[in-house]
């Protein structure tokens, strides 16, 4: 039995929210409607706890495999999926923002309810799939299938400019899928002429890959790059991001913010770096120059916004450069960082826009000279809001800590200068975020309009309590949570430092009377 | 209980008391939460006694393991940081501060914060920082070191800007944070530089790893990471260039100031000092820089202590003041004289904080020392024990900061990073010390009362009106400050200078603190001594002329400040009208913060407008918006330049996608 459902979770994780989407669709009343939506997605969350509980943390290979034939033959795409100690996290990330974001929408989206949560439930599948994607055309598929959602989630429920953020967010992000539409072709092409078959399996063109000359893996894996930094979204392909934010309603930036913008570090550490790894040591000291004028340039703008929802935005920037910068470390202290940042970041960042959320829908303004003494009048919101900023700052005892910790950590051994200018923006971090927190929690309740705010509801309370606790527990329990992807680090570190290509197999579950089969069907 | 349960116990007590008064206990009376509060710190005080007393005075380290924190592969083996804690000599005196002075202080605050409402909140934060504190100094690696060096750093932020409805509390709490952040990177590189020495941040790891070859192959490295650490000390311990926040988080509720800013937070640099002090010797030029630093802000920060009219202010000053006293003697190669300095000030510092608490209590918030006055007669055990304090101070014979301070006075001039100039600056420091406690005990406790009846100034929220008698406060208030005057007198004697034990005859190689602590030095006095000798270039007779010569600076400070300031506030004016343009500069205290917020602060917003207006809107914006018009400037295949966005934008797409192909194609 669970060999069994080991062998179907991730196809289920891919197609029930997919599923709760068209019964959405079904029910009439729109409070049925939300009602339904928290409840697959929980359920999806109970059922993504199948794979923390029977991953088997000593191996890097892709567990939870299901590769059925998909397209003719001939074609060599298939259906393929597959858990790493990479995917693991962000999948469990997903599983998790996404019923609190349906529980948070109860009061952020009241126009054209029904359609907006059968939208986000085909991104929650959407996002899912591309990170269990295994082949690059099933791959490719999910990661436009996200673009689509959320464009209308932006473009329908947003604010005032919000065609042309849409427009913007759109654009971009098409130019950065043809640019690794391209890529990925001529590697198709590439693995036919040197071996007369066609495949699209990632783990079969990782093989491929590495055997390029270096030339061509720079080329490859600046296509690539350029597509994934657009999503980060890294220095200088940043400003798609913040009029995406500002214009965004409260869920669509939680999920923008808290998974969407990981999709691009995701696809930098599945893809461009283990593929090209001789192409990503010759890239590496100006993907860490970029990450390193992003986390600086980033802060400093951040800090100097006035708009809450822009200085949140910016913040990214600067976070997300940490992000790409312990990518490009090239030691297993860097990726960890990295990887443990990503979940760090949606959550502390997920929970700041739902904090202004929650003053937005009293307020209708992000202006932050327009709050100013909220902890008299909302004290819970003052505690939550504290936490998030904690988080963000990278406290110790928080999940940021240990992200950014291991990230400058691993630059240092590789790059200490770097690490040093990354290390400013630890500074430059808690300048802008104790100065939000001044302007908008400290100071006196002057504004009458403030005075007759009300403290969080239970259900925004419920929300951001929950976060909070994960801000906490992701910094002391991060040995356990790291431990699952420890194997998978050490792979790639095996694959980046020797320059070879990234191993890694399938284990499908119940094929045999064994528990496990390595499975290399190609 | 074994010691290793006990030791957990510790650290999680104070913690189970701030969750207690921060979630459950949120509509308990008053006197639950202070109950609750004080106990979660007198708990871990009693046990702290059993250790230290027992297996730490034995001369054993007790360690407890009590979770794998961060475990991660690392050049082939594995970096493994657990949650570890240990308590050795060092962390045992450190441990008897915190929880000693700490209890003593929350019962004091119990009283002072009487007449707040939700005091829940300020016990919680209270709480909050000594966990925080003791994680401080029991991490056995440099990380959960860092857990409880940031985490006081939150709870100092959050309870200088207690009173956040004023917005100058919170900017305060938050100018605190961001210096001490500065400092906090020169931290976090010193661990980064660990690791890639010696592959690990446990300090007895480290200790075990550096040999003098190590050392001598790595010497730029040990340096940088002496450097580094010392950045983190002058965040942390507020020593020039950062010091700036200290005198500014006065702003918080007085128990604050004694606990955190006096006794035992800003002492945190002293013992990363001393704890890394088996390192810091390697390095010639770390250790001279750490002297130097602390002799200069001694001088400094006293010079500014001459004049300030807040009662708060001058204290403030004056703990910059002797920070600079114990990171001097850290640097000449005193750790254990910088730790008893640490220790003797944590009690008088926080007696003459609470005492000036005590006396802000009853003037209904009142600090302007011009509105003091004779206040002695109507509070005599606040008075009294701020005399002791006062002349523990300014190292009055046979008081415990004569001692101590004397001790790092020698040493600076004969210490093996010793040099005269450095016993000069550092006198000179003393000098001023006396003359401004001296007139900050006077003008506030003696003379004629200039207390005006009108109390026209009630700041915090507090809006009832009370009208009495300034009378003296309840004995919670008074018996901390009768304690920590008792300490004040007798805890020096553990540094007792050589030349006076001979004289007493008391038959011992060292005195009692270089005895206990001389584990913990062991491996930085073989390196002291291989580098420069034994036992330096002292002799009895040069301990006695500079035990002499500053005792009569002190005399003659102090008789000088008696006698400009018998006819009160105004003594001072004629000096200060003397050399005008100096006071002035030194009553801004030399235009530190300006010069800051102009050189550092509002050239980086500028910097970060520029970066919003030119880099993100004209030049990025601007390529993206207008490249494409220029793409059909140079093809111009197609005519409808003055399209929508759109369009341009997928010009973009195409024409990469002809260039991509082409590329590849050809």
């Amino acid at each position: 039995m669970v060999s069994m459902i080991s062998q179907w979770i991730l196809s289920l994780l891919i197609f029930f929210p997919l599923l709760g989407a068209v019964l959405i669709g079904l029910v009439k009343d729109n409070q049925t409607a939300r009602h339904l939506a928290v409840a697959v997605s929980v359920l999806e969350l109970i059922f993504s706890l199948h794979l923390v509980a029977h991953f088997n943390a000593d191996s890097a290979a892709m567990q939870f495999a299901q590769d059925l034939a998909w397209l003719p033959r001939g074609t060599g795409i298939r259906y393929t999926v597959g858990v790493d100690g990479i995917s693991l996290l962000l999948v469990m990330l997903t599983t998790v923002l996404c019923p609190l974001v349906f529980v948070s929408s109860y009061s952020s989206i009241e126009s054209n309810v029904k359609s907006f949560l059968a939208l986000f439930l085909i991104l929650e599948s959407a996002m899912i799939g591309a990170l269990v994607s295994l082949d690059l055309v099933l791959f490719y598929v999910f990661w436009e299938a996200m673009l689509i959602p959320m464009y209308f989630i932006i473009g329908v429920w947003g604010g005032k400019d919000r065609i042309y953020a849409t427009t913007k967010f759109f654009i971009y992000t098409v130019i950065g899928s043809l640019l690794m539409l391209v890529a990925f072709s001529y590697l198709y092409y590439l693995h036919y002429q040197q071996n007369g078959v066609f495949t699209t399996s990632i783990i079969e063109l990782y093989k491929t890959a590495a055997g390029l000359p270096a030339d061509t893996q720079l080329w490859l894996f600046t296509a690539t790059a350029v597509a994934f930094a657009i999503k980060v979204p890294l220095f200088p392909f940043h400003t798609w991001l913040p009029d995406a934010h500002v214009q965004a309603p409260t869920p669509g930036s939680v999920i923008l913010a808290g998974v969407l913008l990981k999709m691009g570090t995701y696809g930098l550490m599945r893809m461009s770096i283990p593929m090209f790894p001789e192409g990503a040591h010759r890239a590496a000291p100006v993907m860490l120059a970029l990450s390193v004028i992003g986390i600086v340039y980033g802060a400093l703008i951040a800090w100097r916004q006035t708009d809450i929802k822009k200085l949140v935005a910016y913040s990214s920037v600067s976070h997300l450069g940490f992000v790409v910068a312990g990518l490009f470390a090239f030691n297993e202290l860097g990726y960890t960082g990295a990887l443990y940042q990503m979940v760090n970041h949606g959550v502390s960042t997920g929970a700041l826009f739902l904090l202004i959320g929650v003053v937005y829908e009293r307020r209708h303004t992000r202006e932050m000279s327009e709050y100013g003494g909220l902890a008299k009048q909302m004290p819970w919101y003052a505690f939550f809001f504290l936490v998030a900023t904690m988080g963000s700052v990278a406290l110790p005892g928080t999940g940021g800590f240990i992200g950014e910790w291991l990230i400058l950590n691993g630059v240092f051994q590789t790059y200490p200068a770097m690490a040093t200018v990354a290390g400013t923006g630890v500074i430059l971090g808690a300048i802008y975020m104790l100065w939000l927190v001044l302007k908008v929690i400290w100071g006196p309740l002057k504004n009458e309009e403030n005075k007759k705010l009300l403290d969080c509801s239970p259900r925004e309370a419920f929300v951001l309590a929950t976060l909070s606790i994960f801000v906490f527990l992701t910094g002391f329990l991060s040995a356990p949570l790291l431990a699952h992807t420890e194997p998978t680090m050490k792979r790639l570190q095996e694959s980046v430092v020797n320059k070879a290509a990234y191993k890694t197999e399938l284990v499908i579950h119940g094929r045999s009377q064994e528990p496990l089969k390595v499975m290399m069907d190609h | 209980m074994n010691y290793q349960a006990m030791l957990a116990a510790i650290l999680l007590i104070p913690l189970l008391g701030a969750l207690l008064n921060g979630f459950l206990l949120r509509s308990a009376p008053r006197v639950v939460t202070v109950s609750v509060a004080t106990l979660a710190i007198f708990i871990p005080f009693i046990f702290s006694c059993l250790l230290f007393f027992g297996p730490v005075n034995a001369g054993e380290v007790v360690r407890t393991d009590l979770f794998n924190w961060i475990s991660v592969p690392f050049q082939g083996g594995h970096l493994d940081i657990p949650f570890a804690l240990t308590v050795d000599r060092l962390s045992a005196i450190l441990l008897l501060i915190i929880t000693g002075v700490g209890s003593l202080i929350h019962l004091y605050a119990g009283e002072y914060m009487s007449h707040e409402e939700g005091v829940y909140r300020f016990f919680a934060y209270l709480n909050l920082f000594v966990f925080s504190m003791l994680s401080l100094v029991l991490g056995a690696n440099m990380v959960v070191t860092f857990l409880g060096w940031e985490g006081v750093g939150v709870c100092s932020y959050l309870l200088i800007g207690y009173w956040y409805s004023d917005e100058a509390n919170a900017r305060a709490g938050m100018k605190a944070f961001i210096a001490n952040r500065v400092g906090d990177l020169g931290f976090l590189l010193a661990m980064f530089m660990s690791v890639k020495l010696f592959g690990t941040v446990d300090y007895s790891k480290i200790a075990a790893a550096l040999t003098n070859e190590l050392a001598a192959n790595n010497a730029p490295m040990i340096t940088a990471i002496g450097l580094c650490l010392l950045l983190g000390v002058t965040g942390k311990s507020a020593q020039l260039p950062l010091y700036i926040w200290l005198p500014d988080a006065m702003a918080g509720p007085t128990p604050v100031s004694a606990l955190i800013h006096a006794a035992t937070m800003v002492t945190s640099g002293i013992y990363l000092m001393t704890r890394m002090s088996f390192l810091l010797v390697h390095s010639h030029t770390a250790m001279t820089t750490i002297a130097v630093i602390g002799a200069c802000t001694a001088l400094f920060a006293a010079t500014i202590g001459l004049v300030q009219n807040d009662i708060k202010k001058v204290l403030a000053y004056s703990t910059v003041s002797q920070l600079g006293f114990m990171v001097l003697g850290c640097g000449v190669g005193a750790f254990q004289f910088g730790v008893a300095h640490l220790m003797t000030h944590a009690f008088f510092k926080a007696l003459l904080f609470l005492g000036a608490g005590s006396v802000i209590h009853a003037m209904h918030h009142e600090q302007d020392i011009r509105k003091m006055g004779g206040l002695i007669k109507k509070m005599p055990i606040t008075g009294w024990t701020f005399v002791i304090g006062t002349l523990a101070i300014i190292g009055f014979p046979g008081l415990s900061g004569f001692f101590s301070k004397d001790e790092i006075l020698y040493n600076a001039w004969t210490g093996p990073f010793g040099h005269p100039l450095l016993w000069a600056l550092g006198a000179g420091a003393a000098a001023c010390t006396s003359f401004y406690m001296v007139r900050l005990t006077y003008l506030v406790f003696f003379g004629e009362s200039r207390v005006e009846h009108a109390h026209g100034h009630h700041g915090h929220g507090h809006d009832h009106h009370h009208h009495h008698e300034i009378h003296e406060n309840p004995l919670a208030m008074t018996l901390p400050l009768m304690i920590l005057a008792l300490l004040s007198i007798v805890g020096g004697y553990v540094s007792m200078p050589h030349a006076i034990m001979h004289t007493l005859g008391v038959h011992a190689n060292e005195n009692i603190i270089t005895e206990w602590l001389s584990p913990v030095l062991a491996s930085a006095k073989e390196v002291m001594s291989a580098g420069h000798g034994e036992e330096g270039h002292g002799s009895a007779s040069l301990e006695w002329g500079l035990m002499g010569a500053s005792t009569l600076v002190m005399l003659i400070m102090s008789g000088f400040a008696l006698s400009l300031y018998k006819v009160g506030p105004k003594g001072g004016d004629s000096i200060a009208n003397a050399v005008g343009g100096l006071y002035r500069l030194i009553l801004d205290k030399w235009r530190i913060d300006e010069l800051y917020q102009g050189v550092i602060i509002e050239p980086l917003k500028k910097v970060g407008d520029a970066f919003f207006k030119f880099g993100d809107r004209a030049l990025i914006e601007g390529i993206i918006n207008e490249g494409p018009r220029g793409i059909y400037l140079v093809t111009s295949v197609l005519s409808d330049v003055q399209s929508g966005l759109v369009r341009n934008y997928l010009k973009v797409v195409f024409i990469a996608m002809v260039a991509l192909c082409a590329w590849i194609l050809i």
